[in-house]
């Protein structure tokens, strides 16, 4: 990777991970190869892409949620706390104390369904206290005095009232926001929000966008935040990585990468989404032919291949390096390569 | 030009009780609604979750009775029929004219039937071919939708996301319909999938002269694929407005609103949103008086509070807002295009 802008240590940084799903009856499915990810203090990384690229896979390990038949085969997910030493979640067990402490704690996470992820039978308030009391030990009066200021700070009305309620009582708006109250409730390093925003309205999307930047910017934690939508990308992002496949194809500043998507995939993907446009300006869909291959199919080399349009010999035997196209701005592309250059490649 | 559909002071309410002995409770899906659709149209009809739009198509097709108005029907070359007023019996004909299209396409395909007496499933109740030549129709109208002969004999499962959605495109054109609902035919797709079958539904439009009425709650695709936005809120109609004009300049506030919400794909044109959004959608037992969108409104006076106002033309736009010739409301299209280089690598 070319050196970067930024002068501060990454909080999380991610080295050549792969990540392994087995089965009882086939042979191991390899859901993510060769991810390289770097997560500055107070900044947000997107990861994008289409279901079953692995981005979840990838923000999950780094909690280590993930199944019990995934193995971490290879790589490292170097965390250093500013307030503490660089762990490597890769080598903890998922279930072990140091681990736990972590969880939820120094990295917590929040999910896209708050209805499938907040316990039904408990109020809001006191799944909230738990985690205060368990973390930093407080009693349980003091524990729902925090609770209360945040579900305040996050926007919920009547907050004392409101932590009385189960989660069944909440709109979908007030349940993400009891969740992230939640999430925030040991002001973590880090948050992971896995698309915190899908199941939700439009205009309760922005505003949970909205609070997201306003409460990153008060804790100043960094982000990682999952999510389909190139558009809720173009919003929050500071750095960018789109999956396919399992492969991180490109990543980079999200300005550099809007501006000059430099992967096929990216290319393609960014030509499939409606811009809104007047009628004279707009042009028909380009959509990616096919559909994306099983990652049982996936070849040795560039996951794209099979529905790449500028696929030539050495895409599917060879998985391309990552070349820097400007900036911390890097693609996986046998295209962008120098021996490339020189072969004739058909449009 | 003579609407092919219209729907004139449609109103559904649903009654439940709460408990077995509870109070009846009554909850109004639909308030009023009137619009109509023009032969070779596609009109969109937009709003966040609970505005109806679902009940909307679901009264055009009568899978459910409406409380009030009428559901008007004009085939070309028959006398106009006014599809609220007929029994099922003779509601029947007409429902091969009118077709509609699903969501998820994994629930509404029946897991045990075949994708060939899926699609045949249409045909054979209405008895419009056996044999020899529906398998013919059958194997054509998937061939259209890009569903190879050779798969029709698999089951549902069998099938990608994107392909189970054609599946559901091909069970509803096999009639030769003339009017197809689309109820959010596109949303659970991923978007490269999305963008294959928008195309295909374009496509299919101008190859079988279809109109669409494309229910919707993403205003980038519906941008895409409308000429004609309708835009819900609680049960009413808020806007009807062409296309180009609604996002050039909305007349309602709670179009603005929509319009600013939607996050746009390209990071320079960021921040650009005024914090105009706020509060949350009322509970629809608990509707306002007066303007149902007053508790959101950046306008509201005591006016709107008390009085409703009504559907009313201003510019090419129809809309229900007091103040609708004095706001200045900003639209979604950008000063310029976005400008991204696609390098060839």
């Amino acid at each position: 990777m070319p050196p970067t802008p930024m002068a501060d240590k990454p909080l999380l940084k991610i080295e050549d991970v792969e990540i392994a799903f087995s089965s009882p009856d086939e042979a191991d499915i390899v859901a993510v190869r060769q991810v390289d990810l770097s997560l500055y203090p107070g900044k947000t990384l997107c990861l994008v892409g289409e279901s079953g690229c692995g981005k979840s896979v990838t923000a999950r390990a780094v909690l280590r949620l993930n199944d019990q038949n995934s193995l971490i085969r290879c790589g490292r997910i170097r965390f250093s706390p500013s307030d503490g030493e660089t762990v490597d979640i890769a080598a903890l067990k998922p279930d072990s104390l140091a681990m736990r402490k972590i969880r939820g704690n120094q990295i917590s996470m929040i999910f896209q369904e708050p209805m499938s992820s907040l316990s039904p039978v408990h109020t809001v308030g006191d799944q909230i206290d738990e985690m205060i009391m368990l973390h930093e030990g407080l009693k349980p009066k003091d524990a729902r005095e925090r609770t209360v200021a945040l579900l305040d700070q996050v926007g919920v009305p009547g907050p004392r009232e409101r932590a009385n309620s189960y989660p069944f009582q909440l709109s979908g708006g007030l349940r993400q926001r009891a969740m992230i109250a939640m999430a925030l409730a040991c002001k973590p390093n880090l948050l992971i929000a896995d698309e915190p925003t899908t199941a939700l309205d439009v205009t309760t999307q922005a505003q949970i966008l909205d609070l997201l930047k306003e409460l990153q910017e008060e804790y100043g934690m960094a982000m990682l935040f999952i999510t389909h939508d190139l558009g809720v990308v173009a919003e929050i992002a500071d750095e960018v990585a789109v999956m396919y496949l399992g492969d991180v194809v490109e990543q980079g500043n999200v300005f550099d990468v809007f501006r000059a998507p430099s992967h096929p995939y990216t290319q393609a993907l960014m030509r499939s989404i409606p811009t809104i446009a007047r009628k004279k300006e707009r042009q028909r869909l380009s959509p990616i032919k096919g559909t994306v291959p099983s990652a049982k199919d996936r070849p040795e080399g560039c996951a794209f291949t099979s529905r790449c349009p500028y696929a030539f010999e050495p895409c599917a035997g060879m998985m391309p390096g990552r070349t820097s196209v400007s900036g911390n701005h890097v693609a996986r592309c046998h295209l962008l390569t120098e021996n490339a250059r020189k072969a004739e490649v058909p449009a | 030009m003579t609407a092919l559909l219209s729907v004139e002071n449609v109103s559904k309410t649903f009654s439940f009780r709460s408990g077995w002995f509870g109070p009846l409770t009554t909850l109004d899906a639909l308030c009023d609604v009137t619009l109509s659709v023009a032969p070779g149209e596609t009109l969109a009809v937009v709003g966040e979750s609970g505005c109806g739009k679902t009940t909307l198509g679901r009264s055009i097709v009568r899978a459910q009775p409406v409380t009030a108005g009428k559901v008007t029907y004009r085939p070309p070359g028959h006398d106009p029929v006014e599809l609220t007023a007929l029994d099922k019996r003779a509601m029947k004909p007409w429902r091969r004219d009118i077709r509609m299209i699903f969501q998820d396409p994994m629930s509404s395909l029946n897991p045990h039937m075949r994708v060939f007496d899926i699609v045949a499933e249409p045909l054979r109740i209405h008895r419009l071919a056996r044999g020899q030549e529906l398998e013919e129709r059958v194997a054509g109208v998937l061939e259209k939708v890009g569903i190879p002969r050779d798969a029709m004999g698999r089951y549902p499962h069998a099938f990608s996301g994107g392909q189970r959605q054609r599946i559901g495109i091909a069970r509803a054109l096999v009639l030769d319909p003339k009017l197809v609902i689309a109820d959010e035919a596109v949303s659970a797709l991923d978007v490269s999938i999305q963008a294959q079958v928008l195309n295909l539904l374009e496509d299919l439009k101008d190859e079988f002269g279809l109109t669409y009425i494309f229910i919707s709650h993403d205003l980038g695709v519906v941008n895409y694929i409308a000429d004609r936005v309708v835009v819900m809120y609680l049960g009413h109609v808020v806007e009807n407005a062409p296309t180009e004009a609604l996002f050039e300049r909305p007349r309602h506030p709670y179009t603005e609103i929509l319009l600013e919400a939607l996050p746009i794909a390209d990071p320079a044109r960021r921040m650009r949103r005024a914090k105009t959004v706020r509060g949350e959608i009322p509970y629809l037992g608990s509707r306002p008086t007066g303007c149902p969108f007053h508790t959101r409104c950046r306008f509201a006076e005591d006016r709107c509070r008390t009085e409703k106002p009504a559907l009313r033309k201003v510019g090419e736009t129809e809309v229900a807002c007091h103040f609708a010739e004095t706001l200045e409301l900003k639209g979604a299209y950008g000063d310029a295009p976005a400008t991204r280089t696609f390098a060839k690598a």
